[in-house]
């Protein structure tokens, strides 16, 4: 008898697990690799980008899609590799060093302490569809430059960046995505170097 | 009898009269007097000019040097008698110079008397034109009115407080004070006998005390020796304990040191001990954070249809263009 409740177990488990699936695809932002030709650091001094907070359902790698309806829900079969913050993060250090903007530019990972700090909240990274079947990519975020040495908050900006997407699906999705994060890093330096304009650190 | 008279003496005499009374008639107008050889100065008085009279002399210390030309009150301050004096021009008025009236005796005929002026003052100096003025100074009548009204007065009230002091009540404290002082004294007199016993105690008590300080001296030396055997003692045997707890000390002094230098160096520094694990452990938090999450879904959706554990009967949800 218990021989046979076993067996009735293992085919059971088996049924389970021969579901077929389609493969997930995993997609991420790459970074701007483009060459600057021309040296601008005109900040002299240093600044660290601290690891970008998001709120709790963008800390996975889930692909979330927005529909006009409010109603939010995730690709079943794509995934980004790194969590969206993660993925802005590394796009905009990418960006600062490609402008040379500062003097050095330290990453979050690094115990050094800068002159500068800059801190962000991720609101929104979603691909959003509208009713007439359009679609575009949506970036929410906060950016604040810190002062570490006097706690002190010297300048803050929110950024709000839609991209429109190239096919209704999770591919384009990607792509405005990715766009979007490429003209975040570009306003966000625009935005940097406005605010530390005629300030102590500018040369 | 027919008298003879000399119609020529008596023509004579008739004759001689007349310019003997032609020329006191002019001494009598002071028609000789020589009006150059007189200055005119003005003097404001500021008490009685009572006895004062036109053509009274006026002396410069004593000596007659012109008279008084007029008195009036002046015009200008009705409080004042404005004289006019003639004065001789070589009489040597000065800056400093004073005017004054003065008495004949006791005669009551008053004149004006011109004091002071030092040798190195200037003259004072006036013209028809512009009179000068004599500073006036007040009179001996006028000091002693004011001499006698302040001692009246202060008489006045030095007697005002004595009748105060005097008064009824006070003479009473003062009587009561008396007879206290003397019922006191008789006290004292009758405690005589105990003030001399008590003296006496008191010779006895000093030569007691001069005996016992003897003993105290005596005993202070008895200390003094016992505390040189304590110090002896204390010093042979704390000597090592000593030279011990100083070797300790030292040690101690150069444990500390060592543990100062290694603080300084940064050998005890928490925060670069702990930088790169917080770094690392910040990481973690964050790859812990994304589990959860993905921990969360998986559980929602087993919470949701638990039978998908085994049979997976839920219907996937595929997104757009899946």
């Amino acid at each position: 008898m218990k021989q046979i409740a076993l067996l009735i177990t293992i085919i059971l488990l088996f049924t389970g697990c021969s579901v077929i699936r389609p493969a997930t695809y995993e997609y991420t932002i790459l970074p701007s690799y483009t060459p600057i030709s021309e040296l601008t650091n005109n900040i002299k001094g240093t600044l660290k980008l601290s690891s970008t907070r998001s709120i709790a359902s963008l800390a996975s790698t889930q692909f979330y899609y927005l529909k006009e309806t409010s109603s939010i829900d995730a690709y079943l079969y794509s995934r980004w590799a790194d969590t969206p913050s993660s993925m802005i993060d590394r796009a905009l250090y990418s960006s600062l060093q490609n402008q040379h903007l500062f003097g050095t530019l330290i990453p979050s990972t690094s115990s050094a302490t800068a002159d500068l700090t800059l801190e962000s909240d991720l609101n929104a990274f979603y691909h959003c569809f509208h009713n007439d079947s359009s679609s575009e990519g949506l970036i929410d975020i906060t950016y604040r430059l810190i002062d570490p040495k006097t706690k002190t908050t010297i300048a803050s900006k929110r950024f709000i960046i839609t991209e429109p997407s190239p096919s209704e699906d999770a591919k384009g999705g990607v792509t405005a995505l990715n766009n979007a994060t490429h003209n975040l890093s570009l306003q966000c330096i625009s935005w940097l170097t406005l605010t530390l304009k005629e300030s102590k650190w500018t040369k | 009898m027919e008298s003879k008279v000399n119609y020529t003496l008596v023509g004579a005499f008739v004759l001689l009269m007349s310019s003997l009374l032609i020329v006191f008639a002019f001494w009598l107008g002071k028609y000789n007097d020589n009006a150059n050889a007189y200055c005119n100065y003005k003097v404001y008085l500021t008490e009685s000019a009572a006895g004062l009279a036109p053509e009274a002399a006026v002396k410069f210390n004593g000596v007659d040097v012109g008279k008084v030309a007029s008195i009036r009150i002046n015009p200008k301050n009705s409080e004042e008698i404005e004289l006019t004096l003639k004065v001789k021009k070589e009489t040597p008025i000065r800056t400093d110079s004073t005017a004054m009236l003065q008495f004949f005796g006791i005669t009551g005929l008053a004149f004006i008397e011109i004091k002071g002026g030092s040798r190195m003052s200037p003259l004072i100096i006036t013209s028809d034109d512009t009179i000068a003025v004599i500073p006036t100074a007040p009179s001996l009548i006028k000091r002693l009115d004011e001499t006698l009204s302040s001692v009246i007065t202060k008489l006045s009230g030095t007697l005002d407080h004595t009748n105060a002091v005097m008064s009824p009540q006070n003479i009473k404290n003062f009587s009561d004070t008396l007879g206290n002082l003397k019922i006191l004294t008789q006290r004292i007199n009758s405690y005589q006998d105990e003030i001399d016993l008590l003296l006496k105690n008191s010779l006895q008590t000093g030569q007691h005390i001069d005996q016992a300080m003897i003993k105290v001296g005596d005993s202070a030396n008895t200390v003094k020796g016992s505390m040189e055997t304590f110090k002896i003692t204390m010093s042979e045997r704390l000597s090592p304990t000593m030279k011990s707890w100083e070797a300790t000390s030292k040690k101690t002094n150069a444990l500390l040191e060592k543990i100062d230098t290694s603080i300084n160096r940064g050998d005890y520094d928490l925060q670069t001990i702990t930088a790169n694990s917080t770094v690392e452990l910040n990481e973690l938090l964050a790859q812990s954070r994304v589990l959860q999450n993905e921990m969360e879904l998986t559980l929602k959706s087993l919470r949701e249809s638990p039978s998908d554990l085994l049979f997976k009967q839920s219907k996937l949800n595929p997104g757009p263009g899946e």
